[in-house]
């Protein structure tokens, strides 16, 4: 019920913060008080008291022991979790530099192993391969502006797309 | 009559037949690319129509339209990520199909139901386009408010566990609609000071982050059993059989209505489509608790749906010169570079070019159910591939999916933020679907009430007192409270036949 109550908790936390950044536009009064302000308050108000009886119906339930099969995340589960964004996000900060040519690798390698690869040859071909195809089908032929990186990796680039 | 003849003459011609092949074929494999919206693809064939004349040159763009469409659901079941926008409710049922070992089942009826979606809505079309123009002027913001609760008044149907966290679910998702430039204002909010968030939050990335990446994240954190893995390696595809066809007619037709209407109102499109027949799929169904666990009822919809709104959208460009939606304002930026001019003149002027365009979709809706079978079955190979090459290969592709739609590694970001909240809104029952729902018809709802209202000089009643949007909020109404009143009733009933039961023993 913690993990469930804290969800619940960072809910209403963003949407408390989102309420409070509101009130700082500017108010226009076009067709009665509608201004930018008035749908995102009535939204995040309704969604803050919904949060508030959400919590009132978890508590209750677990009181009257309804709450049924327990939703804890494990330990197992909480690193995997974080071993998978660590990957995502080292990826993504690096794109500026390196560009997705190069990042294309490192997400598969990473996830390869993260999913249970072990095989050296398939660890090492599979990022490869599949980081050209991805460049060339829609670098080159579906023209998309994919991040090329700065310095010699962007000069790569330019002979695939 | 004789103009149809005439467009059947000029649309049945082998070059106009070869392009119309061509494009339904290339559409297949731009809307099955994540980031190659249906818009994207007929951008990437303008260039090629420049030495073509006119008619071929439609023909071959509104083939790929039709295609793309389509081509949306084969990564939507497959890959749970969405290949077009408008394949973003098949994600809901077709993906759990698939994880049930019935991705070939979820793929067939994929297909069907946008091939009979599609033939319906044109075939309809060559008959009632400028009848049904007139009535989609007669569309006022409220009217849209309408249709957008209408399409929000689904998740009291989806809720598997708690109505009130799916509602909380779909507040979140009104509210991440709210992010951006207030299109009455002029005001930015909740901008950050990032130009992501300055242009708002689109509903692709968000999707594609809370059901593909949050999935391939659950997977790297369980062991993954070969039992487990035994549904993804053999698909094989299965088509609406004529037992099937009978059972869902109901849906089908509704679907298919639907579709075609929403596709008729400029400014739409296949999204909200989509959107409106699942909801109303779940509001008419006998099981709606069942919806997004792996249903068929929640792939026919959509998909009839979306390919039925691409003849519907085709009515406001041809006949008003008002694209229907995104991929008709790029159809009709090509006619008037051939030199066309769509508009009310287009009947009196070139009616024969006008029927040309419809019977061009009609045959690329059949050549469609080909290319399709092609289509799925070379995508479904992919599912051969152990998941620790598939899973990657998804990654990437949400990858490309969420950059291509606005060039910004920012999107990437709230795919990846909206990964790791999908995880957890998943494990701790709150709904992604409903939020979903909320993002993808946010802005609509916001926008048009606040039109309304501007209109009617703050009144209300203006909002709900009007003889189109008037029914529709009653159905809206009743739609929220069938469910409450069918469990009342439910209950009542069992508690009859407990008492029936107890005096008669």
């Amino acid at each position: 019920m913690l993990g469930e109550l804290v969800a619940h908790g960072v809910i209403f936390l963003l949407m408390l913060f989102l309420y409070v950044t509101s009130m700082s536009f500017p108010i226009l009064n076009i067709g009665g008080k509608l201004g930018a302000a008035w749908w995102p308050q009535v939204v995040l108000g309704t969604g803050m008291v919904l949060i508030l009886l959400s919590v009132f119906f978890t508590v209750r339930k677990n009181q009257k022991g309804l709450s049924g099969k327990s939703k804890k995340i494990t330990k197992k589960e909480m690193v995997g979790l974080l071993t998978s964004t660590a990957i995502f996000v080292f990826a993504l900060l690096m794109l500026r530099s390196i560009g997705f040519l190069f990042v294309c690798p490192i997400i598969v390698f990473g996830f390869m192993y993260q999913l249970g690869a072990r095989k050296p040859l398939g660890l090492i071909l599979v990022p490869l391969i599949s980081a050209l195809v991805f460049t060339v089908l829609f670098g080159h032929f579906m023209e998309v502006s994919l991040p090329r990186g700065m310095g010699l990796f962007r000069s790569l680039t330019y002979y695939l797309y | 009559m004789e103009h149809i003849l005439g467009g059947f003459a000029f649309a049945l011609t082998p070059a106009n037949l070869l392009f119309s092949i061509l494009g339904c074929l290339t559409g297949i494999l731009f809307g099955a690319l994540p980031g190659i919206s249906s818009a994207m693809g007929v951008v990437l064939l303008l260039p090629f129509t420049y030495g073509m004349n006119g008619i071929t040159a439609i023909i071959l763009l509104v083939s790929n339209f039709c295609g793309s469409t389509m081509g949306g659901s084969i990564t939507s079941i497959l890959f749970a990520t969405p290949g077009t926008p408008e394949a973003v409710m098949t994600v809901l049922d077709g993906h759990p199909m698939h994880k049930q070992g019935k991705g070939g089942k979820a793929l067939g009826l994929a297909v069907s139901a946008s091939v009979i979606g599609g033939l319906f809505s044109t075939i309809l079309m060559l008959f009632l386009c400028l009848p049904l123009s007139k009535v989609a002027l007669k569309f006022g913001p409220a009217e849209y408010v309408a249709l957008a609760l209408l399409g929000l008044a689904a998740i009291t149907g989806l809720g598997h566990g708690s109505m009130v966290k799916t509602l909380i679910s779909c507040m979140m998702g009104l509210a991440l609609a709210t992010f951006g430039t207030d299109e009455i204002t002029g005001i930015t909010r909740f901008h950050f000071n990032s130009t992501t968030f300055m242009n708002g939050i689109h509903f692709i990335p968000v999707m594609i982050g809370a059901f593909a990446l949050s999935e391939v994240f659950m997977q790297g954190m369980t062991e993954i059993k070969k039992s487990d893995l035994s549904v993804y390696k053999k698909i094989k595809v299965e088509f609406m059989s004529k037992a099937e066809f009978w059972k869902y007619k109901w849906l089908i037709l509704k679907s298919a209505i639907i579709g075609m209407f929403i596709g008729v109102l400029p400014g739409t499109g296949g999204t909200i489509a989509s959107v409106l027949a699942y909801s109303e799929a779940v509001r008419s169904s006998k099981y709606p608790e069942k919806f997004g666990t792996g249903l068929p009822d929640g792939v026919i919809a959509p998909e009839t749906a979306n390919n039925a709104s691409t003849g519907g959208a085709m009515v406001p460009t041809l006949t008003l010169g008002i694209p229907g939606s995104g991929t008709t304002a790029v159809i009709l930026g090509a006619f008037i570079m051939h030199g066309m001019r769509p508009g009310p003149l287009l009947f009196i002027t070139q009616p024969t070019l006008l029927y040309a365009v419809f019977i061009s979709m009609i045959i690329a809706n059949i050549l469609l159910f080909f290319g399709g079978i092609y289509g799925v079955k070379s995508f479904a190979q992919v599912s051969r591939l152990p998941y620790y090459v598939q899973g990657p290969m998804i990654l990437l592709l949400c990858f490309v999916g969420s950059y291509a739609l606005s060039n910004d590694i920012g999107a990437v970001w709230v795919m990846l933020t909206a990964g790791v909240a999908g995880f957890f809104m998943k494990k701790y029952g709150f709904s992604v679907a409903g939020m979903v729902l909320g993002l993808v018809l946010g802005t609509m709802l916001e926008e048009n009430i606040r039109k309304t209202l501007i209109i009617t000089g703050g009144e209300w009643g203006g909002l709900f007192f009007r003889p189109i949007a008037g029914p529709i909020f009653l159905l809206c109404l009743f739609a929220i409270a069938w469910p409450m009143i069918k469990k009342m009733l439910e209950k009542r009933k069992a508690a009859k036949a407990a008492t029936t039961g107890s005096t008669g023993n």
